[in-house]
């Protein structure tokens, strides 16, 4: 139980190494079109699948890779080779995954594999950003491919064109797609890149269409809620302030959206002139915290607002404390900073976040205490890179786990090596002497003369050769009367001992006639079971012999096989501290700036109402003269 | 109301509402990329870590093997197997395995493992180490069928253990005796 | 029946050899035990396991791992043990953001005794049977109550022994081990 613990925790610790939810779904994708239950031809490769489909993927991965060494997946190879490339995948090895479904595809391979390469090959491009290889992948799938990869496909398919800015295709194409799970996020994705791009309208129609659908999970109500903000702010740009309002209400009041939906609201009301409408959801933003740059822009707004309707001095009042708010914001962002430069910030994050992938969960850190370390990781997780960045340096810290796992074990098989040596070196004297005692070729000489006597006996029917000891005496007795009989003169006293001496033999040859069938069954069966008895001290002999050539060879190649594990386990160990550590220092520059660049917007920010300020009282000193 | 309040406003407005788009499209597409050096450094890393990853499977794989030639020699080794195949769905609830009167696997299946085994999953069971010569196993499995009706069967098997490492398949099948799960035993070279 | 004594003792020393022989490839077996310490400290992996609950699942610790997890040893004739599955019982709600799984092991053995008191106790989170003890010696369980705290990756980073212990204590250790 012991042993299998600890491969057990050196493997499954590490099945925390996914890239992502969506990264899971690739190899869970690999095993769609498997054979059916029973159909399982190499049992190793069913071993595989049964960790594989609970998702402990690089248990999977590792059981498949041995497998395949030792050549036990002699049936499954195409689907074994595909599968690994999904596993690969799954694990964020892009190039590794990459490599095995080229080379998976450069050999003979049925349609349905090499369609379902060119799909992974297709998802990796994209992924990369080689959309024109993405596409290029996607034309060489030949039919529809098994179960939900379809949809998936199709998803791609539509990403990519909008990728390559092949916007009325990805229409079409998203027309065709649906009734589709994912259709709602590709229109979503369509109408933003389209309101960018310049096809406003047609953008806003899909908006619409994602806005007012009905949701029924958490997430298609956050796809919602993005929606209806993209529009309200696709209407805003073109100043329709009615559109914008219907739109951005329909935001949740309690979502990760609803800072922007208010800011919005606001500038619709402004927009159709009614800023005493637009105060409401300004002032109601104002309450929020200021690290979220809506909150940071309703300082300006509401003064602005007040402006509009005149009430001066309430502006000015609201810019004093707008500039008053922005100082102390700027203060504790340089406390952020500070606190990020000394490190460790990276840990306090990880420690904080939930182990699955969604990204969604980083708006739920707007609960997270409002420490230097976390204040601001809702802003940073906003960027793409750190994300990517974060989830390095988790894989990371995981793998040093691993890793630390891995020395265990070593050190286990190497006491067990030792201790194998020890107990070799300690046989071998007993060993030569047990060799030396067990005479077996003269045994089997012995055995060999017992049984040919066994056999003359029994064809010659010689009874007296199996006769005991007493009865030999007997016989023995008897001829010597037989004898000394023969020497007798002939006369009727002659006669009537050989006639009793006859008697007595009749008697004796009958006993001894009776009694051969069951002596000689009895004789031939030890025989047997002694001849059995030889040949397995033969067998043991030479297992022990052969044991005593091969154990030093073998552990000698355990002992070496340890050590060279072990100089990797040495080597890679400070290759990852130093991947870490570069990771986490990239991620504080990253932090850093966009932390900065916080400061910047608060600054520019703070001067603008300054400037604002010394308008109204310039504008005060001029109406007074009026 | 002073023109030069208006402008400031103005101005101001539109700066707000440019940032709120930014920040509103920064928010729904993700950021526009930063300075080239940053993405550059993340894709090093990135790599880097792909390659330690895989040195790490590498490294994994080599341990696996290592632990089973060391204390499961091809010589002993048995490995007992696994699987179901029926028609309908078949709660299997625990498997107890014995070699030679001895009790060396009682295992207890938790859903998401029964999941595993009905979409073609293979258990190991066990993995152990027998001499050459005849040995016997026995099994036993319970669980609930269709209609929650519960189900226990056993079954017994000698085998002959030679040199090699010797396979073992229990299959849950109800294959032969229409919708009640039995067992069949196979074995492997 | 000389020549049968001797093969037989022949016969006898190689079989001795031969089993040495295996035997060596299982003293590594042996060894284990000693290198790896049964009871789980603190900071180290919490074995896995798979028990029977009163509703008739089978549950494995290791499915709950990405959880953090609450894992509560008792029996029903120790008092402090009742105490502690009741604080148990309110956790969920206690801790925040983070929600621990609560996982009762019972180590009587007594399987509807174990059933009624979960039952009794009004207990919401399962309660699994460890009816041959396995689980109990895995662990080491000497005392009881024992109640380990378990982070997302299965080691143990919390240990209550010998005594009963608040949920607010628990949630306030999650808290700040940041679990």
């Amino acid at each position: 139980m012991s042993r299998s613990r600890i491969r057990r925790w050196t493997l499954i610790c590490v099945a925390g190494l996914l890239a992502g939810g969506a990264g899971a779904a690739h190899a869970e994708d690999a095993a769609r079109d498997l054979p059916p239950p029973g159909k399982v031809r190499d049992l190793d490769y069913g071993d595989v699948l049964f960790h594989f489909f609970q998702d402990d993927y690089f248990d999977a991965l590792v059981r498949l890779e041995v497998s395949r060494d030792l050549n036990r997946i002699e049936h499954h190879s195409a689907e074994a080779e595909l599968l690994s490339g999904g596993l690969y995948l799954s694990l964020g090895l892009h190039s590794e995954a990459s490599r095995i479904f080229n080379r998976l595809l450069a050999g003979p391979v049925p349609q349905s594999v090499s369609d379902r390469a060119h799909f992974y090959l297709a998802r990796i491009g994209y992924q990369r950003g080689y959309h024109a290889e993405a596409w290029r992948s996607l034309e060489r799938i030949r039919a529809p491919l098994p179960g939900q990869l379809e949809s998936e496909r199709r998803l791609l398919a539509s990403n990519v064109l909008m990728a390559q800015g092949r916007f009325s295709e990805a229409v079409g194409a998203l027309q065709q797609a649906a009734d589709d799970d994912w259709a709602p996020y590709a229109r979503f994705n369509l109408g933003v890149a389209m309101v960018r791009s310049g096809s406003a309208e047609e953008g806003r129609r899909l908006l619409e269409s994602v806005g007012t659908m009905a949701a029924q999970s958490d997430e298609e109500r956050s796809l919602r809620d993005r929606a209806n903000l993209a529009l309200g702010f696709a209407h805003l740009q073109e100043r329709a302030g009615e559109p914008a309002v219907a739109a951005l209400s329909r935001v949740r009041l309690d979502g990760p959206f609803t800072n922007r939906a208010l800011l919005g609201l606001g500038w619709a009301e402004s927009d159709v002139q009614r800023p005493e409408r637009a105060l409401v959801p300004w002032l109601e933003l104002r309450e929020g915290r200021l690290l979220d740059s809506a909150v940071q822009e309703s300082f300006l707004a509401v003064p602005y607002a007040y402006a509009q309707l005149a009430s001066n001095g309430q502006a000015a009042q609201q810019y004093r404390l707008a500039v008053q708010a922005y100082a102390e914001e700027s203060t504790r962002i340089d406390e952020s900073i500070a606190a990020i430069r000394e490190g460790g910030f990276l840990d306090a994050i990880l420690d904080a976040a939930p182990q699955d992938e969604t990204v969604g969960w980083f708006w739920q850190l707007q609960n997270v205490p409002d420490a230097p370390h976390t204040r601001y990781l809702y802003h940073l997780l906003a960027s793409h890179e750190f994300q990517e960045g974060l989830k390095n340096y988790r894989d990371l810290r995981i793998m040093q786990r691993n890793l630390e796992r891995s020395r265990e074990s070593l050190a286990a098989f190497d006491h067990m090596v030792q201790a194998r040596e020890l107990a070799a070196a300690a046989r071998a004297p007993r060993k030569a002497e047990v060799l030396a005692n067990t005479d077996l070729d003269n045994l089997s000489q012995r055995q060999d003369a017992l049984t040919e006597r066994v056999a003359a006996i029994s064809a010659s029917r010689a009874v007296a050769a199996l006769a005991t000891d007493v009865e030999r005496r007997q016989w023995a007795a008897l001829e010597r009367i037989e004898h000394v009989l023969a020497g007798l003169p002939p006369g009727p006293q002659r006669e009537a001992l050989a006639e009793r001496a006859r008697l007595l033999r009749g008697t004796q040859l009958w006993q001894f006639d009776a009694e051969y069938k069951v002596r000689l069954r009895r004789a031939e069966q030890s025989l047997r079971e002694t001849g059995v008895a030889l040949d397995e001290a033969r067998q043991r002999v030479a297992l022990v012999e052969q044991a005593g050539e091969s154990a030093p060879r073998d552990t000698a190649g355990f002992a070496q096989r340890v050590d060279d594990l072990a100089q990797r386990v040495d080597a890679i160990g400070p290759r990852i501290d130093a991947t870490a550590a570069a990771q986490q220092q990239m991620l504080a520059n990253v932090a850093v700036q966009e932390l900065e660049a916080q400061k910047r917007r608060l600054a520019s920010y703070a001067m603008q109402a300054q400037f604002a300020l010394a308008s109204l009282y310039d504008g005060a000193t001029a109406g007074g003269a009026q | 109301m002073s023109s030069s309040i208006k402008r400031v406003a103005a101005r101001l407005r539109w700066h707000a509402c440019a940032g709120a788009l930014v920040v509103c499209g920064g928010l729904l597409l993700g950021t526009p990329g930063h300075a080239a050096d940053p993405a550059q450094d993340l894709r090093s890393v990135d790599q880097d870590v792909q390659v330690l990853k895989k040195q790490l499977v590498d490294l994994n794989r080599d341990l696996f093997r290592l632990e089973e030639e060391l204390l499961y020699p091809a010589s002993t080794q048995v490995a007992v197997f696994l699987s179901l195949d029926v028609g309908t769905f078949f709660a299997l609830d625990s498997v107890t395995l014995k070699v030679d009167d001895k009790e060396v696997a009682n295992y207890l299946y938790t859903e998401r493992e029964v999941q595993a085994l009905h979409r073609g999953g293979v258990q190991k069971l066990f993995l152990g180490n027998l001499k050459a010569g005849e040995h016997e196993i026995v099994a036993f499995f319970t669980g609930k069928g269709p209609h929650e009706r519960d189900y226990r069967r056993g079954t017994t098997l000698k085998f002959d253990k030679a040199v090699g490492a010797k396979y073992l398949e229990l299959r849950i099948s109800d294959r032969q005796a229409a919708l009640q799960p039995e067992f069949v035993v196979r074995q492997w070279e | 029946m000389q020549r049968r004594d001797w093969y037989a003792r022949a016969r006898q020393r190689a079989l001795f050899e031969t089993l040495a022989l295996l035997a060596a490839a299982v003293a590594g077996l042996l060894a284990f035990p000693v290198l790896s310490d049964a009871r789980p400290a603190t900071g180290g992996a919490a074995p896995d396991f798979a028990l029977k609950a009163t509703d008739g699942r089978n549950l494995r610790l290791s499915e709950y791992r990405g959880d953090v997890v609450v894992l509560a040893f008792w029996a029903s004739w120790c008092g402090p043990c009742r105490d502690t599955l009741a604080q148990l019982n309110s956790l969920p709600s206690a801790s925040g953001d983070t929600t621990p799984i609560v996982l009762g092991v019972n180590l009587e053995g007594d399987d509807a005794r174990a059933a009624s008191v979960a039952q009794s106790l009004g207990l919401e989170f399962p309660t699994l049977l460890d009816t041959r003890q396995s689980v109990g010696r895995l662990y080491d369980v000497e005392r009881l109550p024992l109640t380990l705290l378990l982070d997302r990756d299965g080691v143990v980073r919390g240990a209550w022994s010998q005594q009963s212990i608040s949920g607010e204590e628990i949630a306030r250790q999650i808290e700040e081990l940041n679990l």
